[in-house]
């Protein structure tokens, strides 16, 4: 090395250092890859964290629901019958039978599917039975409102009584009637994990409200079926039948009957509107509502009679629907007005009432309408006793004595007395020809009546201590 | 002519480190330290940091995992219950009430005792349900009488029904039937059917992904 040359030596030197600084060129090149490859990893661990926490902070949101849904799903598959209820289903059609009155002839189960694994497994049945149409449809119905979910998915009937002496029940015709009923059976253990959340308890009663409500949405949609109300079987050829003998009225004669009853309910119903007015007198409202109820006392001795004379489907439906239902609400109306008037703490008629009824009995009297003031008298009769310290009881004293006038009055009216002739003497007693015989003035012609005076034109008597005339 | 040095070697002036050799080593070493300098720099510098920062991230998210193990339970337990719900509603909803339609169907036929109108009955009377179609209801109807308009009158009743939005009517057709056992002997006998829509709608479920081919 020492006769190295210096150019020799320069060239080792400075290549020595080129390689080592390439060396370390390369090393740096090397490392900031490691760097950024770590940056990169650093770089995607830190997303995975955002994610994470992203996830993270879902986590009470989703323990809410997975709640909810967890406390819900044990509800709504109440509806779905397990194999048990199944068995109790089979034992409910028994009941449902005898509660609607079908007969049935079998209950078929189709092929079922294997569901291993699924949740959810269709069953169905084929069930056969011979009904009237509202004993099917009642059925029908007890099926349809069964607190576990089963659905009529097919049915199908086939009308009877096209034959001469084909059975009937309850006078109504059977049909053949064929159902498919299809129901889901749970198995709520099939697969999946339930996972373990903290508090569950504590968070399912703080969650009860939303559980609530959200458990209305499997709410099963029910009916009730309002059975016949009188509506003909739709499955029946409403027709007459010329080749069977019909016994009873004619349709000519049902149809008259009908008639007369919707009349009647008619005159009722504006009867009772009358008395719903504001405008009419106490004294009218006693006599519409002494005719309302009359007249629906008298439709009812007769009603069951008539309507077993209504053999014609179509002449029943429009006695249901013209006749019975308008008298029925009719009736609902009177009740409820009944229950809703207040309990009156006094027995007595109010003053204001009482004067009125004073002064109408005075003016009916006056005009020789006898009859209504006693009929206005003895509405309100039972109103009437006042006791002597009340100040009403000068009025009822005055309304009683126009009232025994009018009673008087009439009784007088209602005697046989036939005045025959006069006899008037301007100087002594005058007498009078009655039925037959003659009285003089001041003679009693029976125990409570007496003849007061004789004049040309009428004769006055004193009947049960009352003034009264009787003109010639 | 040649010339010998005979000074020994050490004084020799040719021997001494030349001043370009000296420089060139000075700057040789200068670069070369920078270089390893640097180097050391990234290594121990950069890198160790972003490999500490890694650690500390990793950290983070192994904290993190377990929570995040936790979600995806949680995740998948919410999406089977709520698949368990929607069937189970799917399956309340699937179902017509078909009692509520038989008291329907027989006001329309009665038509509160509306003679004038028409005077129907039904022969047969079977319903099929499809869930994807929806229920059908096919019956054989009659009218008294001869006069079309009755049958016109029939069918603006049923689509005047409480279910008449619901179905899809087929068009009035109609034979003449005469039965003299019956008075008057005349009706109009007709098909009739009713469509309903599907009570649940299916919605359409995604394509599945095209599967990757398999590796030989």
């Amino acid at each position: 090395m020492a006769n190295w040359t210096q150019k020799k030596l320069l060239v080792t030197i400075g290549g020595s250092a080129l390689g080592l600084c390439l060396m370390a060129g390369g090393g740096i090149y090397y490392t900031m890859g490691l760097v950024s490859d770590v940056e990169t990893q650093v770089t995607q661990k830190e997303e995975a964290v955002a994610a994470a926490e992203a996830k993270i902070k879902r986590t009470a949101g989703l323990e809410r629901d997975v709640i909810i849904l967890r406390e819900n799903l044990d509800d709504y598959v109440k509806v779905l019958p397990n194999t048990k209820d199944l068995t109790a289903f089979v034992r409910m059609l028994d009941q449902f039978d005898r509660q609607s009155g079908i007969q049935s002839t079998g209950l078929v189960q189709k092929a079922r599917r294997d569901g291993k694994g699924e949740r959810f497994t269709p069953i169905e049945y084929t069930y056969e039975m011979t009904a009237t149409l509202w004993q099917c449809m009642k059925f029908m119905n007890l099926i349809e409102n069964f607190e576990r979910f089963v659905s009529i998915t097919e049915f199908s009937i086939q009308a009877g009584g096209e034959k001469k002496g084909e059975d009937t029940r309850e006078g109504d015709v059977v049909h053949k009637v064929k159902l498919t009923l299809q129901t889901y059976a749970y198995n709520g253990k099939s697969e999946g994990k339930d996972v373990v959340i903290a508090d569950y308890d504590t968070q399912r009663d703080l969650l009860h409200e939303v559980i609530w409500k959200r458990r209305q949405a499997i709410r099963l949609d029910r009916y009730n079926h309002r059975g016949a109300q009188g509506r003909r079987d739709i499955l029946i050829d409403p027709r007459e039948r010329g080749d069977l003998r019909v016994d009873g009225p004619s349709q000519a004669e049902q149809r008259a009957v009908l008639e007369r009853y919707i009349g009647e309910v008619t005159r009722l119903r504006e009867m009772h509107l009358k008395i719903k007015k504001q405008d009419t007198t106490l004294f009218e409202q006693y006599s519409l509502e002494k005719g309302l109820k009359d007249g629906l006392e008298k439709m009812a001795s007769t009603l069951d009679t008539d309507a077993s004379r209504l053999s014609y489907a179509l002449y029943r439906l429009r006695w249901a629907k013209e006749v019975v239902t308008p008298l029925d609400e009719l009736r609902g109306q009177i009740d409820a007005v009944a229950k809703a008037q207040p309990v009156k703490t006094d027995p007595y008629l109010p003053q204001k009432e009482m004067q009125q009824l004073v002064a109408e009995m005075a003016a009916d009297c006056s005009s020789g309408q006898l009859e209504q003031a006693k009929n206005r008298y003895d509405a309100v009769a039972g109103r009437m006793t006042v006791p002597s310290g009340d100040p009403r009881h000068e009025l009822a004293v005055a309304a009683k004595s126009w009232h025994v006038k009018a009673t008087t009055a009439l009784d007088f009216k209602g005697l046989d007395l036939r005045v025959q002739g006069v006899v008037v003497n301007r100087e002594g007693r005058s007498g009078v020809l009655l039925n037959g015989e003659t009285y003089e003035e001041g003679e009693y012609v029976s125990d409570d009546l007496l003849v007061k005076m004789v004049e040309e034109e009428q004769v006055w008597f004193v009947f049960r201590g009352l003034t009264l005339v009787r003109t010639m | 002519m040649i010339r010998i040095n005979l000074l020994p070697a050490e004084l020799r002036r040719g021997n001494r480190l030349p001043t370009k050799v000296l420089a060139a080593a000075l700057g040789a070493a200068l670069a070369t330290s920078a270089s390893i300098g640097w180097f050391g720099l990234v290594w121990f510098g950069d890198l160790a940091a972003a490999e500490g920062k890694l650690l500390s991230v990793e950290a983070r998210l192994g904290d993190r995992e377990k929570k995040v193990a936790y979600v995806d339970l949680l995740e998948a337990n919410q999406k089977d219950y709520a698949t368990r719900v929607q069937t189970i509603l799917d399956i309340g909803k699937s179902r017509r009430v078909w009692s509520k339609f038989l008291d329907e169907l027989i006001d329309v036929v009665n038509n509160n005792g509306d003679a004038e109108r028409h005077i129907a009955w039904i022969d047969s009377l079977s319903v099929k349900g499809d869930p994807k179609k929806g229920a059908a209801v096919t019956m054989q109807c009659s009218v008294q009488g001869e006069e079309q308009d009755r049958l016109a009158n029939f069918h603006d009743d049923l689509e005047a029904a409480p279910f008449g939005k619901e179905v899809t009517r087929s068009d009035p057709v109609w034979k003449r039937d005469d039965d003299k056992a019956r008075l008057p002997p005349v009706s109009l006998r007709f098909p009739l059917t009713l469509q309903f829509q599907p009570t649940v709608k299916e919605v359409p479920k995604a394509k599945p992904a095209p599967k990757a081919p398999a590796k030989k």
